[in-house]
């Protein structure tokens, strides 16, 4: 419990040193954001408008100030392009882009976790050398060719076996669920299928690090055989590695789907952040970015949590109970 | 009978279930030509021993001549790369190489495995109860409030107090952490031990309460062990007959005291003069003499 109170007040404490970064490092790049939105014969009235309709004429402080608290009451201030709160903005292009990265994380540890096992702990060396191999090739095959791949397979009226659709999202979004959820299956086993082979080499690697640990021998001299006490055994030590991994795809993923999500034509929070960064939308930017690092802040959280729930070793008592042998 | 059958047999009265009846006419282990290769590498070359009811046999030998690899076969244990030969009879089953179900079933119940570094062998996500409870929940259908009274009995026996039950192996010292290994081996009352060197990663005085310890269970389990150590000081303490092993071979066999006075193989005696310059050279007595 004190443990988690500490990560929290850290986390809180990150987020701040984050949000002063992401301000900082926004007003410090060249150019004045407000000559830019007003077009190149803009009158200096114009531009002064605009900075003011912005805030960028107050002091940095109280910029940062105002955009700290409306931050914090899920404020993030108005697009000045689009017009629409930036809330609505991300919340309408995360909607995409969070399911399609979960969707791709449960095809990733899916095939990732079995596959890893199975090229450990397969009878036949030959078996566990293919699997290999398959692991190899399969993270080093681009997400971009593997997905053009499965379009010109599985793509509707494009594909062979034309049965998925290969582009776009419903404009019901996800008020007409089955067809929203169809439309991600392509992107989420082309992301999946690339981060997967990274996974059963993780879970390959881990297992093979555990078969001859004493602790596996332990297990086993206690009745398990030598698949029981891997998978029972070696692949519960592995989880806190499997854990972080699995943490870190998931992170990668946010920006590494950007690639397919252009692919697929979906608007995720790839094209929102490209779009946004190319019309200097300022107020848009500063909150999107700000969301993004939070998120990957926000992960790290959960995988330390995580660890800590797994590893009794990594809990707050570690001190010797009962005394020494001795006494 | 088959493996389910010999569970509900033996879990109707574990008192006397825990001590399997497998082995016939008081032989517990026989070991018949036993040869094991890892890497075109010989470990073990034609290895011969026998280990009779209640016998306290040890195996000596210098680091790297193939004590543990011997512990391996004999339980199937050894790397999956490992390419053996002859034959392993325990409790009346002839073991197949390989055969690693076979091996799993006699495993926790008829052999109990007390290892070397059990800081390292423990389950550092199991607590000491869970961890001492593993070979009954593998072998035996109890429930578990009879789970946990024969677990609490076991760490009695091994001078662990009840509050330890839900500590972790890191919350131990290795003194203790040994006797949860003494009692994981123990719990389900098998009839062979094999210590693998249990003493070596413990100081002076610890060794010789978990020897002792050690003995006087076996001794009232009326159980067989087989001692490895490469320390004779160790091996007269808690074996009666011994088994020298150099370079994956048994060269002598005999009573342990016999062997201690009087070795006959060149390989022996440098172990016995190595063993006894050691204890002149720490011996203050001896030196002021």
């Amino acid at each position: 419990m004190r443990y988690l109170i500490w990560r929290l007040i850290w986390f809180a404490v990150a987020l701040l040193g984050l949000s002063l970064l992401v301000f900082a490092a926004l007003r410090i790049l060249p150019g004045d954001v407000a000559s830019v939105m007003a077009g190149t014969n803009a009158t200096p009235a114009r531009v002064a408008a605009i900075r003011s309709r912005m805030g960028l004429d107050r002091s940095y402080p109280q910029q940062y100030a105002d955009w700290l608290g409306g931050l914090l009451h899920g404020n993030m201030g108005v697009s000045a392009i689009s017009g629409r709160t930036v809330a609505s903005q991300i919340g309408s292009h995360a909607a995409i882009t969070l399911p399609l990265i979960v969707l791709s994380l449960l095809v990733a540890l899916s095939i990732g976790i079995p596959m890893g096992c199975q090229a450990a702990l397969a009878g036949s060396p030959r078996v566990r050398s293919v699997l290999h191999t398959i692991a190899i090739v399969g993270g080093a095959v681009p997400a971009l060719w593997g997905g053009l791949l499965l379009i010109m397979l599985f793509g509707r009226g494009v594909g062979l076996i034309g049965i998925l659709p290969s582009q776009g999202f419903p404009d019901a979004g996800w008020h007409a669920p089955r067809a929203a959820l169809i439309s991600l299956i392509l992107p989420a086993i082309t992301t999946g299928l690339v981060a997967g082979a990274g996974i059963m080499r993780y879970t390959r690697a881990c297992l093979i690090s555990m078969e001859d640990s004493d602790t596996v021998a332990m297990a086993m001299a206690c009745g398990m055989t030598r698949r029981q006490a891997m998978l029972r055994v070696g692949l519960r030590l592995s989880a806190a590695q499997l854990v972080s991994v699995a943490g870190l795809t998931f992170a990668q993923m946010i920006t590494g789907v950007m690639v397919v999500e252009s692919l697929f034509n979906l608007p995720g929070l790839g094209a929102m952040l490209i779009n946004d960064v190319g019309n200097r939308d300022l107020i848009a930017v500063q909150s999107e970015l700000f969301l993004l690092a939070a998120f990957f802040l926000l992960l790290g959280l959960l995988v330390d949590l995580m660890h800590h729930a797994l590893d009794p070793r990594l809990g707050e008592r570690t001190q010797h109970v009962g005394g020494e042998e001795h006494a | 009978m088959n493996r389910t059958d010999m569970k509900d047999a033996m879990a109707q009265d574990v008192d006397v279930a825990t001590r399997p009846q497998l082995a016939t006419s008081g032989e517990i282990l026989r070991v018949r030509d036993l040869s094991v290769q890892i890497a075109d590498k010989t470990v073990l070359d034609d290895v011969t021993l026998d280990i009779g009811a209640s016998e306290r046999v040890g195996l000596i030998g210098a680091s790297g001549s193939g004590k543990s690899m011997l512990v391996k076969a004999i339980t199937g244990l050894l790397p999956r790369a490992a390419r053996v030969g002859g034959d392993i009879t325990m409790g009346g089953t002839r073991l197949q190489a390989g055969d690693d179900a076979a091996f799993a079933a006699l495993r926790g119940r008829y052999v109990g495995l007390v290892f070397q570094n059990p800081g390292a062998a423990l389950n550092p996500v199991l607590s000491v109860e869970q961890q001492v409870c593993l070979p009954l929940r593998l072998h035996y259908d109890l429930d578990a409030g009879e789970r946990r009274d024969r677990v609490m009995t076991m760490l009695e026996r091994v001078g662990l107090p009840a509050s330890l039950a839900g500590s972790y192996p890191h919350e131990l010292s290795g003194g203790q952490q040994q006797r949860v290994g003494i009692a994981t081996a123990l719990i389900t009352s098998p009839r062979l031990i094999i210590a693998d060197e249990p003493t070596t990663a413990l100081d002076a005085i610890v060794q010789r309460s978990i020897i002792d310890l050690l003995v006087s269970l076996v001794e009232s389990a009326g159980a067989s062990m087989l001692f490895i150590t490469h320390d004779f000081a160790v091996l007269s303490r808690a074996t009666t007959r011994c088994m020298v092993i150099d370079r994956g071979r048994i060269i002598e066999t005999g009573d342990t005291a016999a062997l201690l006075h009087d070795p006959r193989q060149p390989q022996t005696r440098l172990l016995v003069n190595a063993a006894k310059t050691l204890t002149l050279n720490v011996n203050p007595e001896h030196h002021h003499a």
